[in-house]
């Protein structure tokens, strides 16, 4: 089992009666709802969680990319994971990830994970999300029904730039470029590790399969949502006669540990309540642009998890709910290992991204979370699968040996 | 009854479906991002004076839009290969919203092809001093209301209202999913793919049909228009009273009377 930690760097101070007053959290907030002051302290503080993540060796530390969004204050992923990539040494760079349907030419993405990937000494896991409706369509611009062609064009693009030898030219529907030239090489051969962020897109899970790379089912309804995407997916992996290695599947999953139980509610309850009913209030009209999913999809009943009928449902929720619907897994470390790797097991994943940063929790609850749950609930699960199945899909960083250490890097 | 019938363009990349009713002049309707669910009343009342020709445009029942990609050149063509097809040279030609948008680019493409022009409430121009709304980003009832004058009306609640049987809805769903996707794919983010740099080649006599409690393009657009057309040999702006944006619908005689005016003047 990879273990990893995930931040979605939510900003911690909406104001008490944000969803009832508010619009949405994501497209159209008001932008002066954020406080400069307050963002610069935020940033350097999950600067500081994240690294802390890779001190309690955790396998791995994730960040993503979102626009317009006060949930997750990171229009740029690649920022945050060069900063951490100087100040870890051991955690995997798991950028899940670039929207690279967005980026024109795509290369810039293929040359910013290549430096990732050199000053990380092997470290990275490149995410290629086909990017979601609020951020592409709403907040970025990009017409729906071409937002896939965009993505796949951009994909096969920017593995080619890793891969080929000699300069080439692209010609694509969206992207030309006469001189395709990257010098700069990714450590990682022949390229860094590829995961897919979904959100249960029929036609995503068939093409990452195709392609053999990590699909990662991230949601915050926990195990009732991961088990319709993770179903889908494992029926479709088995249809195509390939193996149901579980590394194939990443997982987020909310996890709140305290010394016991009931101390769990204490301190952590407040801050999902935040999470629930702030954070993810996304107004309906936002989340599903009319051509982001295709008919395949919309058939299959497959719906995203944002908007005003999700968010009605959730409206009033507290922790009890949150706990017993699996959304979070919560309590002691006994309780905590029990119940994680129950759904562990039961959705065969074998690549899980532990979110333990959630709404308006403060650092020193992050803090005691993140070392419980290290210490404690971690080493149970670590050794789950690794006896049936090899993980092809995690990074293969240079030697320890051999890493430049900063401060006394020189190249020789 | 008038049956939809399918015509076949581009060695087959496109199969067309379209309704063909009446006799005397080509007029052809070019329906809006609502589709055209059926030969309308409105249409209906059209070919008594004109061979009417409506179109299903490509996802709207009509296959083939992953062709068109989103580019508004591809579209136009694809609706001049069609009047080639179906054998009008010089038609007088009606387009609504999404409709009227392509009217206009077709008729700045082939301007000595268009006899004359109906625009009806046309989508197709942005300026920021009067935004317009967002139609993709209204749930289907707010959508619904906001097109209507008078949100009460028989035409706007039968467009809030799903057909009762299960799987009827669910295609219902999915049609309208397809249709605005469809539409999307050339009035996305904004509306603006440049057509006010193409107006000026417009040829054809122009009259511009608005409603005046239209809340989807605000009614100043027509305006807009009349300037932009500078090519037009005249330009007829006329306002309908107590009509939204599904003018057609809401106020079908005001919009008959005004468009066979023109149309026969």
């Amino acid at each position: 089992m990879k273990v990893n930690w995930f931040h979605l760097m939510p900003y911690r101070f909406l104001p008490a009666n944000f969803e009832n007053d508010y619009h949405s959290v994501w497209v159209d907030i008001p932008t002066g709802l954020f406080d400069p002051m307050r963002g610069h302290n935020l940033y350097n503080e999950f600067l500081d969680e994240l690294e802390f993540a890779d001190k309690m060796g955790f396998d791995g530390i994730c960040v993503n990319e979102h626009h317009a969004n006060a949930y997750g204050m990171m229009p740029s992923p690649n920022l945050r994971a060069a900063a951490i990539a100087r100040r870890t040494s051991n955690a995997n760079l798991i950028v899940l990830g670039n929207s690279i349907a967005m980026y024109n030419p795509p290369l810039r993405v293929a040359e910013e994970f290549a430096m990732l990937d050199l000053i990380s000494g092997g470290r990275l896991v490149a995410g290629f999300p086909v990017g979601s409706s609020p951020d592409d369509n709403f907040a970025y611009g990009f017409v729906p029904a071409t937002l896939r062609e965009r993505y796949y064009e951009a994909h096969d693009f920017i593995k080619r730039a890793w891969i080929e030898q000699e300069p080439f030219v692209f010609n694509g529907r969206y992207n030309k470029v006469r001189y395709t030239n990257m010098f700069i090489r990714p450590l990682q051969k022949p390229h860094p590790p590829i995961w897919i962020p979904g959100g249960g897109s029929v036609e995503t899970w068939d093409w990452t399969l195709d392609h053999d790379y990590v699909y990662c089912a991230l949601s915050y309804l926990g195990y009732e949502y991961g088990k319709r995407v993770g179903s889908g997916y494992w029926e479709r992996c088995a249809a195509k006669g390939m193996d149901l290695n579980p590394y194939r599947f990443g997982y987020l999953q909310l996890i709140c540990v305290s010394e016991t139980d009931a101390q769990a509610e204490k301190d952590y309850a407040e801050h999902l309540e935040y999470f629930y009913n702030k954070c993810v209030h996304i107004a309906e009209e936002f989340a599903d642009a009319p051509g982001y999913r295709t008919e395949a999809t919309i058939r299959a009943g497959l719906r995203g998890q944002g908007g005003n009928a999700a968010t009605m449902f959730r409206k009033g929720l507290k922790w009890k709910d949150f706990v017993d619907r699996a959304y979070v897994i919560a309590g002691s470390p006994a309780t905590v290992r029990d119940k994680l790797s129950w759904v562990l097991k039961d959705l065969k994943v074998g690549q899980l991204m532990a979110l333990q940063q959630i709404g308006s929790m403060p650092k020193h609850l992050v803090l005691k979370n993140t070392e419980l749950f290290a210490k404690e609930v971690m080493p149970s699960i670590k050794k789950m699968w690794d006896e049936e199945w090899e993980d092809r899909w995690s990074p293969r960083p240079i030697p320890a040996q051999q890493r430049a250490i900063a401060g006394r890097a020189e190249a020789r | 009854m008038t049956v939809l019938k399918t015509i076949s363009l581009r060695g087959g990349d496109f199969n067309v479906k379209y309704y063909r009713e009446g006799t005397g002049e080509h007029l052809v309707f070019l329906h809006s991002a609502g589709g055209l669910p059926a030969f309308t009343p409105e249409l209906q009342a059209l070919s008594k004076r004109f061979t009417v020709s409506a179109p299903l445009l490509p996802g709207f029942g009509s296959d083939g839009e992953e062709h068109l990609h989103e580019e508004v050149q591809k579209l136009v063509f694809w609706g001049w290969d069609l009047l080639d097809a179906l054998e009008i040279e010089r038609p007088l030609l009606v387009g609504h919203s999404f409709g009227g948008m392509l009217a206009a680019e077709m008729a700045a493409t082939e301007p000595r092809r268009v006899k004359k022009l109906v625009l009806m409430a046309p989508a197709g121009l942005f300026f920021e001093e009067h935004p317009t709304a967002d139609p993709f980003a209204m749930t289907p009832d707010a959508l619904a209301k906001a097109a209507f004058h008078d949100p009460q009306c028989e035409a706007a609640k039968a467009l809030t209202t799903p057909p009762a049987d299960p799987a009827a809805a669910t295609e219902a769903i999915v049609a309208r999913v397809k249709a605005l996707a469809a539409a999307g794919r050339f009035l996305w983010p904004n509306g603006d793919r440049g057509l006010n740099e193409r107006l000026y080649r417009i040829k054809a006599p122009t009259l511009v049909l608005w409603g005046q409690s239209d809340r989807i393009i605000p009614p100043v657009y027509a305006n807009e228009f009349r300037r932009l057309l500078v090519g037009a040999p005249s330009v007829k702006v006329k306002a309908i009273a107590a009509a939204g944006h599904a003018l057609f619908a809401e106020q079908q005689q005001a919009a008959l009377d005004a468009i066979v005016a023109f149309c026969t003047n």
